[in-house]
């Protein structure tokens, strides 16, 4: 039964020339890797300090690329990706596995971390210097001479709303499926459809006026 | 195309490249949409082939060894602790928190109470967290376990409170009655199981360590927060007297007039009172360690006050017969953060578990750190925003030498070298070089404020000085009405020279004019938007050719500096440096506090 409901939704992927020879192989790849990592967080919750250190490793520069590029700000993105592995060892015994990717959960976290750091920043009135950075950078000529292209990007996205942005980063940086972004973002599969078309739309008319 | 049509395309060809297939190939099976997909495709592949930012490795390397030491934690605290829930009871923890989410949450959602998981006391959620705990705990029927979860829910308390400091924001008061609150109910439980005593020696190790937070973050407490802090702070500490098998206690009102760090000679009054440093309070068997107390030596305390201003010893931390120094206090800017430690003036200052740090620490910020010599090299016992982060802060700092001329009971007025000065609740009261009283020649570090200056560490200085004569180091802010505006204090400038730049810092000679000071000579220290140098204060514990070592914090002294006083063996130094070329640090201003060694047998340091 299950056989069937799966291919039937598959078969509604379908574009007019039938679907892609790999799709099936890379999800039960992908679900592999899941199952693989649960194992590895089910040792880790037993405080196995091999399989802990394993998921610092995974996690840890994921976080803070990340952080990095919704804040531009190193220092803050360290202490970010931190704060959040702390938080991850402290909450672990509280995860369950759902059929998520164990990094859904993680990025959650991240997502929770960041919003509490804006509001905090906001109600001390900081001044988000990213932002600052961003705008004096933002000009066209500023974009075209910037040597690296993630740090384009990272000011660039400083221009998407922070939806927009975290779709972006969640989705095409760190690979997360849309089922995962929602989960981290708490909206729909379906949302995150949309939010992900509006908001390469949105980022490619930065860039382009940027390249102009 | 629809929209929704148009949204899936996009989907299933991102799908598609993320399994390695081109932009073109994907466009082929779309042909009418490929004139709008084709730039959104390219984008999402060019975003996708982005290269990550890559962390330091120092950072990276500080954040595991944290991790580790967390996870340390917990292993430990799992290995003392039974499960949560007996036989047959596995089933019941969904349950409860299933349960907790209905009977608790009537209103809100399960995103809710996740997202509470992770707040902090300053968000409104946090009362959900609290609750979610509180409903975990009817679900668990043993009592040895409860109290385990208790003391986990308070430790848990701590961390908020060190994650709030370290955010810069104040200490408010649900958390602290939340600490209370954890305690109080582990206590009881663990009251009626004198056979748990690996809990209890659990919650004797907790409250000790939660004392000493208490203490040290008094200053970040709300306002607001005070009556809860008191609550708190006298929960703990009730808990270390029982656990020592003291039938007393001590009561919150008891610590309302608020702390006092106080270290000097003891001299018994009678009937559990006692001098220290000249400073009277009561010291008996609701002092942790008065056991050990014999008049003539040195005592390093924490002292309560309470409304009336009378003095109650909460805890000794120290009994010697000779004053051993106390630790240099270093300020300055971070200039490296690594996993083992900061970097302030060109040295290494590690930081353990055991350092109490009340900030985020970040290149370029102002730190004040208290440093101690151990045998793995220079380490912080507690690291804090510098008292004079913003320009307004720095404006209203003060250092005064001068006689004490008067004192109220209870200390909570000092008048020094004609000024009156008003302790706050976090003075720090250093009398190991002789008496805190009339005619004793004092430092006084003061903010000004409204119009008072507020003592924030008084220290006793061995040696006189012509009694008239007051030093006074601040910023200079200007001339006022014909005065000179120093740190918020008005004197009467000298009768010739130039004015000091506004906003540099000056070090100022002066003697009573009738009711005003008077300017006899005045130096700068250092230069208006100058904000390189590094304050230090310590006490001499070697000096190697041209270079002092205050308690492990070691500065070189070239003929350039500018240097008061004879720098011996046992006397506390005041003074200021940069980084030389060679990476050390180089003494600009010095002054030598005392005229005769405080520390009379100091250990020599290794030449370095």
């Amino acid at each position: 039964m299950r056989a069937i409901a799966w291919t039937i939704g598959l078969k509604s992927l379908e574009g007019p020339t039938g679907p892609p020879a790999p799709a099936q192989a890379a999800e039960r790849e992908d679900r592999a890797d899941v199952l693989a990592e649960w194992q590895l967080v089910q040792r880790a919750q037993r405080h196995d300090e091999p399989a802990i250190g394993a998921l610092y490793e995974t996690y840890y520069p994921k976080i803070y690329n990340y952080a990095f590029m919704q804040m531009g700000d190193v220092h803050a993105a360290e202490d970010l990706a931190s704060d959040v592995m702390l938080k991850m060892i402290e909450s672990l015994h509280k995860y369950t596995f759902r059929g998520l990717p164990f990094g859904a959960w993680v990025f959650r976290i991240a997502r929770n971390r960041l919003i509490d750091l804006h509001r905090r920043r906001k109600r001390r009135g900081e001044v988000d210097l990213s932002e600052t950075i961003a705008a004096t950078l933002a000009s066209p000529q500023a974009l075209a001479e910037r040597a690296l292209e993630r740090g384009q990007l990272q000011v660039a996205l400083k221009h998407l709303t922070d939806e927009q942005r975290q779709v972006i980063v969640l989705k095409f940086i760190e690979g997360f499926d849309n089922r995962s972004v929602g989960k981290i973002m708490g909206r729909s599969e379906g949302a995150i459809k949309s939010l992900q078309h509006r908001a390469l739309g949105a980022l490619r008319r930065v860039l382009d006026h940027g390249d102009r | 195309m629809a929209f929704g049509g148009m949204r899936g395309i996009l989907d299933e060809c991102i799908a598609a490249l993320r399994r390695g297939e081109s932009v073109d190939s994907c466009l082929v099976r779309y042909p009418r949409q490929a004139e709008r997909l084709r730039p959104l495709l390219t984008l999402a592949q060019r975003v996708m082939e982005t290269p990550p930012a890559v962390p330091r490795s120092v950072a990276r390397g500080t954040a595991w060894r944290l991790v580790r030491q967390r996870a340390a934690g917990l292993r430990g605290a799992r290995g003392r602790r039974p499960a949560a829930l007996g036989l047959g009871g596995a089933w019941l923890r969904p349950a409860a928190v299933a349960l907790a989410l209905l009977l608790t949450f009537a209103g809100g959602t399960g995103a809710t109470v996740y997202a509470a998981q992770d707040s902090l006391p300053d968000s409104p959620l946090y009362r959900v967290k609290l609750a979610t705990e509180n409903v975990h705990l009817w679900f668990v029927f043993d009592d040895s376990s409860k109290a385990g979860i208790l003391l986990d829910q308070s430790d848990e308390r701590v961390s908020e409170i060190t994650e709030m400091l370290q955010g810069g924001e104040t200490v408010p008061g649900n958390v602290l009655s939340a600490l209370h609150d954890r305690n109080e109910r582990a206590a009881s439980i663990l009251q009626q199981h004198p056979e748990e005593t690996g809990l209890r020696a659990r919650s004797l190790s907790q409250s000790q360590s939660q004392e000493e937070l208490l203490i040290a973050v008094w200053p970040e407490v709300a306002v607001s927060a005070r009556a809860q802090y008191t609550q708190a702070l006298a929960q703990v500490h009730n808990t270390r007297l029982r656990g020592s098998g003291a039938a007393v206690s001590i009561q919150p009102e008891e610590l309302s007039g608020g702390i006092l760090n106080i270290a000097g000679e003891a001299e018994f009054i009678g009937d559990n009172m006692w001098k220290i440093g000249g400073m009277e309070m009561r010291i008996d068997d609701r002092t942790i360690g008065q056991q050990d107390l014999r008049p003539g030596v040195t005592a390093r305390l924490v002292a309560a006050r309470n409304s009336s201003g009378r003095l109650h010893a909460l805890s000794l931390s120290g009994l010697q017969a000779d004053a051993p120094p106390s630790g240099a206090v270093v300020s300055g800017a971070v200039e490296k953060v690594t996993d083992e430690g900061i970097t302030v003036g060109g040295q290494l200052i590690r930081l353990t578990s055991e350092t109490v740090r009340t900030i985020g620490l970040k290149v370029g910020e102002r730190v004040q750190v208290t440093i101690n010599s151990t045998a793995n090299g220079v380490v912080a016992s507690s690291v804090k925003a510098a008292g004079a982060v913003t320009a307004t802060a720095q404006m209203s700092s003060l250092t005064i030498e001068g006689t004490i001329e008067g004192s109220t009971a209870g200390t909570e007025q000092w008048i020094v070298g004609g000024l009156k000065f008003l302790t706050t609740p976090t003075t720090t009261v250093d009398a190991k070089a002789g008496k805190a009283q009339n005619g004793a020649r004092v430092q006084v570090e003061a903010t000004a404020d409204n119009g008072k200056l507020l003592a924030q560490r008084v220290t006793v200085l061995s040696g006189q000085a012509p009694s008239d004569n007051v030093f006074v180091i601040g910023v200079f802010q200007g001339t006022q009405d014909g005065l000179w505006l120093v740190g918020g204090l008005g004197l009467l400038p000298p009768d010739s020279g130039q004015d000091p730049d506004t906003g540099s810092l000056i070090a100022v000679d002066a003697e009573h004019e009738g009711k005003d000071l008077a300017v006899t000579k005045v130096k700068t220290i250092q230069q208006a938007g100058d904000n390189s140098l590094v304050r230090f204060q310590g006490t001499i514990t070697s000096v190697d050719g041209s270079t002092l070592t205050l308690e492990a914090w070691r500065v070189k002294v070239s003929s350039a500096a500018d240097v008061t006083g004879r720098a011996t063996l046992g006397a506390r130094v005041l003074g200021w440096g940069q980084r030389g070329p060679d990476g050390t640090l180089q003494a600009t201003t010095i002054r030598v506090l005392d005229q005769s060694p405080v520390v009379s047998t100091p250990t020599p340091s290794p030449a370095h």
